[in-house]
């Protein structure tokens, strides 16, 4: 029989037994919910302020209905009573007892909000895209609703290690990554939509194009600017402190390669913008996903890994296969709903925008 | 017609407001009754680490290998002086771990204590992610996330947990709180206390004394 120990430092021996409590598929998860918050909110922009992505909002809605359908799998995949996952809708934690304190922010997301979204996204799709009711007032009071919704949903992840993850260090970065996690969302789902956009009509159609560059390059240089004053006031007010070493140590390394990505995808951005080239768009897609995977992956695994005791870092060992096959499966699913919802649903008012131009107006 | 309805609402939104305020009422009232606080006192100073309270902890409550549900920490002072510090679930009077917990599997009691509903737990980890101190980890038996009961089973009965019965030296002083005559309660109003993490607000309920800073964290 042998008996845990503690060659890593000072850590608690649970800790050393648990491992990762949330598993890595968390970061694909969190990775989904940017895509659907993000296309949502450019949805909804478009309903409120008719910014120019008329002919894009078919191929906005059915990005973020196959990612919001989806995506409630990998926290499915990481619980470990997943048979017992319906006792979110069943027992919600939703209001605040003696026995019960507080509000549980996942009994929140899963058992409230994501049917509401799925709801508004629907009903929105439905009488924009079918009955045309573009300029109306329900069709305002909805987008803006989505809107309200999607950009809370959008910074969820960022809510939830804020109300428990108990780390003053992270708690200091925490401020600004809400905010961070928006900007990568919008930036992210307007990649894919490009994406989308090409694959769609073979090429960049050059106005939606233009303004959906100016909108990644205009998050991404806001992300950039936000993530580098937060390296600054880490660096500036806690280096010295054992605990801010060890969060330096885990933070870093990924955070440089964050930064750099996002740096690539707000300069890809700007290149579209100006040429519009086909490969660009496809490798600005490419960026987009992998900048704000890592640093979801940062935020899920990384900054998980740190002890409570803010003096050491848990020993972890991943199980990659397993997360690869669930993400795979995941992005399989995402892209038949996808394709189901192109062939059964959208198809239709999609010619029909393209037919009547579909433009500005 | 229009003044007799304005006054039949008047009447039932006060009588509403009185049943409410009655209802707020009986239930401080029972609080107050039912009024026992659990609580713990670990006299640092006395624990010489033989970890009986760990064993007795794990014979008790079946706690599977690996995990635990108490345990003792062996920390080395700046003048090369060892100290064992026992640690467990801190039973907060504000627990980080109650309000993650989507299903309400996790709960505070009338009496103070934090338990885990396991037939509740769907197994997301929040609550172990949530507790500043460690104390959960998933019981690899029932998938569900568990921790120390200041064993509930046995002090219902009016034993003391099997930790505490344990302890050979008495480092470890389990009783209520709100009970003037109480011996915690005598020793905590006597001697200089601290509690673990008091920065995070949790507010847990066992108290240290001889609690050297290497081992607050």
């Amino acid at each position: 029989m042998s008996y845990p120990s503690y060659p890593y430092g000072y850590m608690y021996p649970n800790e050393v037994a648990v491992g990762l409590t949330w598993l890595p598929i968390i970061a694909t998860y969190m990775l989904f919910v940017s895509i659907a918050s993000g296309s949502a909110i450019l949805l909804s922009l478009e309903v409120l302020f008719n910014i120019g992505l008329r002919r894009l909002t078919p191929l906005l809605l059915m990005l973020s209905l196959a990612t919001g359908l989806v995506y409630l799998l990998g926290p499915l995949a990481d619980l470990r009573r997943p048979e017992r996952a319906f006792y979110i809708l069943v027992y919600p934690h939703l209001v605040p007892s003696d026995t019960y304190s507080g509000v549980s922010l996942i009994a929140l997301m899963a058992g409230l909000m994501w049917p509401l979204l799925v709801i508004l996204l629907v009903v929105l799709g439905y009488i924009t895209l079918y009955r045309g009711m573009w300029g109306s007032i329900i069709a305002k009071i909805l987008a803006l609703a989505l809107a309200f919704t999607c950009i809370l949903w959008s910074t969820y992840f960022a809510l939830l290690q804020f109300t428990t993850i108990p780390l003053l260090t992270v708690h200091n970065l925490t401020p600004l990554i809400p905010v961070e996690l928006l900007l990568e969302s919008i930036a992210l789902a307007g990649s894919i939509a490009l994406l989308a956009l090409l694959v769609h009509y073979r090429s960049l159609e050059r106005p939606i194009a233009g303004i959906l560059s100016q909108v990644i390059l205009a998050c991404s240089l806001a992300f950039i600017a936000f993530r580098i004053f937060q390296v600054f006031r880490l660096h500036a007010y806690m280096t010295g402190s054992p605990e801010a070493t060890t969060f330096i140590g885990v933070f870093s390394t990924l955070n440089t390669v964050v930064l750099i990505l996002a740096v690539l995808s707000s300069i890809l951005a700007a290149h579209v913008n100006l040429r519009g080239s086909a490969i660009s768009a496809s490798l600005l897609a490419l960026l987009s996903l992998l900048w704000v995977f890592v640093d979801r992956w940062l935020f899920a695994v990384n900054i998980q890994s740190i002890s409570k005791t803010s003096l050491s870092v848990i020993p972890v060992s991943l199980d990659l296969a397993s997360w690869a096959l669930e993400s795979t499966a995941m992005t399989l699913l995402a892209l038949f709903v996808y394709y189901v919802l192109y062939t059964w649903v959208i198809r239709e008012p999609l010619l029909k925008l393209e037919g009547s131009g579909g433009g500005v107006g | 017609m229009s003044s007799i309805s304005r006054r039949e609402f008047v009447k039932v939104a006060a009588s509403a407001l009185v049943a409410t305020v009655a209802l707020s009422a009986s239930k401080a009232t029972s609080r107050e009754v039912g009024g026992r606080r659990w609580a713990m006192f670990i006299d640092v100073s006395k624990c010489y680490g033989c970890m009986a309270c760990v064993v007795a902890c794990a014979a008790e409550n079946n706690v599977p290998v690996g995990v635990f549900r108490t345990w003792v920490e062996r920390h080395v002072l700046p003048g090369g002086g060892v100290v064992f510090v026992p640690k467990q679930c801190n039973h907060c009077d504000n627990p980080p771990c109650v309000k993650p917990c989507p299903t309400g599997a996790t709960y505070r009691t009338a009496d103070g204590l934090v338990l885990v509903d396991p037939g509740k737990c769907i197994g997301c980890g929040a609550c172990i992610v949530a507790c500043p101190y460690g104390a959960r980890y998933f019981n690899p038996l029932t998938g569900a996330a568990d921790k120390c009961t200041f064993c509930d089973h046995r002090i219902k009965l009016g034993r003391l947990p099997a930790c505490v019965e344990a302890c050979p030296t008495r480092a470890r002083v389990f009783g209520d709180l709100s009970d003037p005559g109480s011996e915690v309660r005598r020793i905590v109003d006597r001697v200089q206390t601290r509690v673990l993490k008091p920065e995070t607000g949790a507010e847990p309920q066992i108290y240290y004394y001889a609690l050297p800073e290497v081992a607050s964290k």
